[in-house]
């Protein structure tokens, strides 16, 4: 059981994150919000890359920052902006990244062999990476973070860059890895998340705002979501006036999937709420915010 | 059963303290020390991991040479400079080895695209870096004893004293090195290092080097056997912060450079 208790994160006077408290067991939890939210930064903690301003990390009671090497032995993490040797090949790189994850040959040649095969890159394993697609940097990233086969998996955007069916087949991949794991995703991306994650964690002004299965989630904003058609010179100011969450041009008019908290009016039909309606909903008021975390 | 008359005492209160410390003894795993750390991340991560690839290998290689000819170049043009030179062409040669080789790794070390990925393993990059920075340090002994061997053969030997320019060069390397270390670790500011790197550079030539009346100090005028303590105590403060590097994430910190 990881654990997450009144953990707050301050880069100068920024804070990046304000007592956050979170418990994942086995399963995917989709961490979501924009970017800029402070995602990122609770991925660098968990992932001992940063530390808490206040509060603490544990797992099964220990807290991770004094289990060292101990934590970081059941860890597997993809970071967002992941870095490889543009000379190597997947199995040099994978074969360095074992050796740091105190693997030893006998147990790393196997393992490498069976992640090339699963993430579909054993017929480039020898060839250098500097002409890969971003997919196939994707997949060794994916690769290097299940080398040690953790009981911890974090993955900070992990689907950037891979194809629909690449998709498919990790959110697979993933399903199946979390029945004896923990598995983090953190994603801006809904439906990375919406059909595989347990539970789905948003982040919004440096707090969790929402920890809660797909199901309870899109019922909070159940008998908001309705779905209309609009001429096109109406769409502006109907656009104005409700929260426009998709729109899909049909014949000479426009159907708007749009929230109104009220009463609906007569050609208005409610729909089932997605999470990409809540997501929507949720941070309407801000843009993307930039990025506050200082550059180190 | 009455369990009120259970018909044993309870133990003695040295029985329990003796089984606390078993259990405790047996649940925690025994403390490594930091040597015993270092040779177990060698055997685990090899040699070919310690650099990163054949580029900072054909470095050290080219170091090594180039610093043969040069003393080579040096002994053969200035007859004088065996006599009076040499010992402070030891004291400042060594530490530039190592400076050379660190440099070179923390430069790319700045460039590293994996350094994420690199401390998130079992060993962080931070530990890894601990190792490096020793390798690097014996890989500049070796390297001055080189040189030095390679001096002794091509001066006069009457005036060169092999052993006291073997511990001199030692003590002036690990002296350093643990500077080195020291600064890079405590000293947030890279403009700060830059002086600071600066300030003993300065100092050195200042003490070492060539003015009307000779130099300000002489290492030769302190006998060898007294470069031992001072080398041991050097190495001392170089393990203690090299210590320090590699236990940097579980206090809570990294280093940047």
């Amino acid at each position: 059981m990881l654990n997450v208790h009144q953990v707050s994160k301050n880069f100068g006077s920024f804070q990046a994150l304000r007592s956050i408290d979170l418990e994942f067991a086995n399963g995917v939890y989709g961490l979501l919000a924009p970017n800029g939210a402070g995602k990122t930064t609770l991925i660098k903690m968990l992932a001992t890359l940063l530390f808490p301003s206040e509060g603490e990390i544990t797992y099964n009671g220990e807290n991770i920052t004094a289990m060292d090497a101990r934590y970081r032995n059941l860890l597997g993490y993809l970071p967002q902006q992941f870095g490889y040797y543009k000379n190597d090949s997947p199995q040099k790189y994978l074969t360095y990244i074992a050796a740091l994850k105190g693997m030893s040959q006998a147990e790393a040649s196997p393992r490498i062999a069976e992640l090339l095969k699963l993430v579909a890159l054993e017929d480039v394993a020898g060839k250098k990476m500097k002409k890969f697609s971003g997919g196939m940097i994707q997949r060794v990233g994916i690769a290097q973070a299940m080398l040690n086969d953790p009981k911890i998996l974090i993955l900070d955007e992990p689907t950037a860059g891979l194809d629909p069916k690449e998709r498919v087949r990790f959110r697979n991949l993933l399903t199946s890895l979390a029945r004896d794991r923990i598995v983090i995703l953190s994603t801006h991306i809904v439906s990375d998340v919406e059909p595989i994650a347990g539970e789905v964690i948003m982040i919004k002004d440096q707090r969790i705002l929402y920890k809660d299965t797909v199901d309870h989630l899109c019922r909070r904003i159940e008998g908001r979501v309705f779905e209309t058609y609009v001429e096109h010179d109406e769409a502006e100011t109907f656009r104005s006036r409700y929260l426009s969450l998709s729109e899909k041009q049909e014949s000479s008019r426009l159907k708007i999937r749009f929230l109104h908290e009220g009463e609906a009016m007569p050609g208005w039909t409610p729909v089932m709420p997605n999470l990409e309606d809540l997501f929507i909903y949720t941070y309407r008021d801000g843009q993307e915010q930039e990025d506050k975390e200082p550059a180190k | 059963m009455n369990k009120n008359h259970f018909p044993i005492d309870p133990p003695e209160e040295d029985v329990i303290a003796a089984q606390i410390r078993q259990i405790v003894d047996t649940a925690l795993a025994p403390n490594e020390s930091f040597p015993v750390f270092l040779w177990r991340m060698y055997k685990q991560l090899g040699f070919r991991h310690l650099f990163r690839d054949w580029t900072e290998i054909l470095f050290t290689l080219l170091l090594f040479i180039s610093l043969g000819i040069l003393t080579a170049l040096a002994a053969a043009d200035q007859p004088s400079f065996a006599a009076e030179r040499a010992y402070a062409f030891i004291f400042m040669l060594s530490p530039l080895v190592y400076l050379a080789l660190s440099l070179l790794f923390f430069v790319r070390r700045m460039q590293d695209p994996i350094h994420e990925v690199e401390m998130s393993c079992t060993y962080s990059g931070q530990q890894i870096a601990s190792l490096r920075m020793l390798v690097f340090g014996a890989a500049a002994l070796l390297i001055n004893s080189g040189v030095l061997i390679f001096l002794r053969l091509r001066l006069d030997t009457g005036t060169f004293n092999l052993p006291l320019a073997l511990t001199l060069s030692a003590a002036s390397l690990l002296l350093f090195a643990s500077l080195f270390l020291y600064v890079l670790l405590r000293v947030r500011s890279n403009m700060m290092r830059i002086v600071l790197g600066s300030s003993y550079a300065a100092l050195c030539i200042l003490l070492l080097g060539p003015n009307e009346s000779g130099s300000f100090f002489s290492p030769d005028s302190i006998p060898f056997y007294l470069y031992l303590p001072l080398g041991a105590l050097f190495a001392f403060f170089f393990l203690k912060n090299l210590r320090r590097l590699a236990d940097l994430q579980r206090q809570g910190g990294h280093f940047s450079c």
